[in-house]
């Protein structure tokens, strides 16, 4: 595999060509794997109070959970298209698609905000039931994680603006990377709070 | 500048695509077309699927085939350990 990286630079890619740095990719692992055991935890549970688990389940809105789906779907196409701008020297390009990355990260945490302030409003909170402590710390932790995600898009972005010195591309594929991942989770979160214990 | 890959955005469609199919799994039970477990656990088996897809298309670990074994086996692992809780 040969990459020719700078950080002005565009990437020639193989066949084999492995984006970011191997090291980014162990460490989204690991995070993926924390989120791996609460989501082990909560299916225990939800398996040992199932019909408790499915009628506080039916108090989400799903619809809103949807609406961040494609909310983070679209952020994630468009990180790719911006990861495609920046190895071609767009930068121009790349910034407006980080820009909408960026309306799509302030969306769904305006969004999540909101379901909680219903949530806390119809007297649903960490401590009301063992369905809402896992909603409230696995959705929690996962904004968490889009704020980690949105303070890095806006580094890469500015970083992008006339007159900086943009990172390379290793520094673009990595955020990139961990974007993804935030969206990779999301759409297990989705699937197991929202639609799998209402259904 | 280079052309777009026409990949990423088939993929992008089609993950809106099955999201909507999820929701339409779990109606399926709403309505009594399936029962809870086998709704839910269908509709997980199509997340872990979109997954896959991220990781492939939106990662682009396609051709890094070392690494996208491990987010493979992770991916196999949790969706199995996820099936098995939901269907217990």
């Amino acid at each position: 595999m040969v990459d020719h990286l700078g950080r002005h630079g565009s990437i020639a890619r193989s066949a084999e060509h492995v984006p970011a740095e191997r090291g980014m990719w162990l460490f989204l692992l690991a995070d993926m794997t924390v989120f791996a055991l609460f989501f082990g935890a909560y299916l225990w549970e939800f398996g040992s109070a199932r019909h408790e688990f499915t009628a506080d389940a039916a108090a989400l809105p799903v619809p809103v959970g949807f609406v961040n789906t494609l909310v983070l779907l679209t952020s994630s196409f468009l990180v790719v298209r911006a990861v495609e701008a920046h190895r071609s020297g767009a930068f121009g390009r790349a910034r407006r698609f980080l820009g909408g990355t960026l309306a799509g990260a302030g969306t769904f945490a305006g969004l999540k905000l909101v379901e909680y302030a219903l949530e806390i409003a119809a007297g649903h909170g960490l401590t009301t039931s063992p369905f809402f402590m896992y909603y409230f710390v696995i959705t929690g932790v996962h904004l968490m994680h889009v704020a980690i995600g949105t303070t890095l898009l806006v580094a890469w972005r500015r970083a992008l603006a006339p007159g900086k010195a943009p990172y390379g591309p290793r520094w673009a594929e990595g955020v990139a990377g961990y974007w993804h991942m935030v969206d990779l989770l999301w759409l297990i979160i989705f699937s197991l709070l929202y639609i799998g214990s209402y259904a | 500048m280079t052309k777009p890959s026409s990949r990423p955005r088939n993929v992008y469609i089609g993950l809106v695509v099955v999201t909507v199919i999820s929701l339409a799994v779990a109606g399926g039970a709403a309505h009594g077309l399936l029962t809870a477990r086998v709704a839910a656990t269908t509709a997980t088996v199509l997340a872990f699927a979109k997954a896959r897809f991220v990781v492939l298309d939106f990662m682009e670990l396609r051709h890094a085939a070392r690494v996208r074994s491990y987010f493979d086996a992770w991916l196999a692992v949790v969706c199995l350990g996820c099936a098995v809780l939901l269907l217990r």
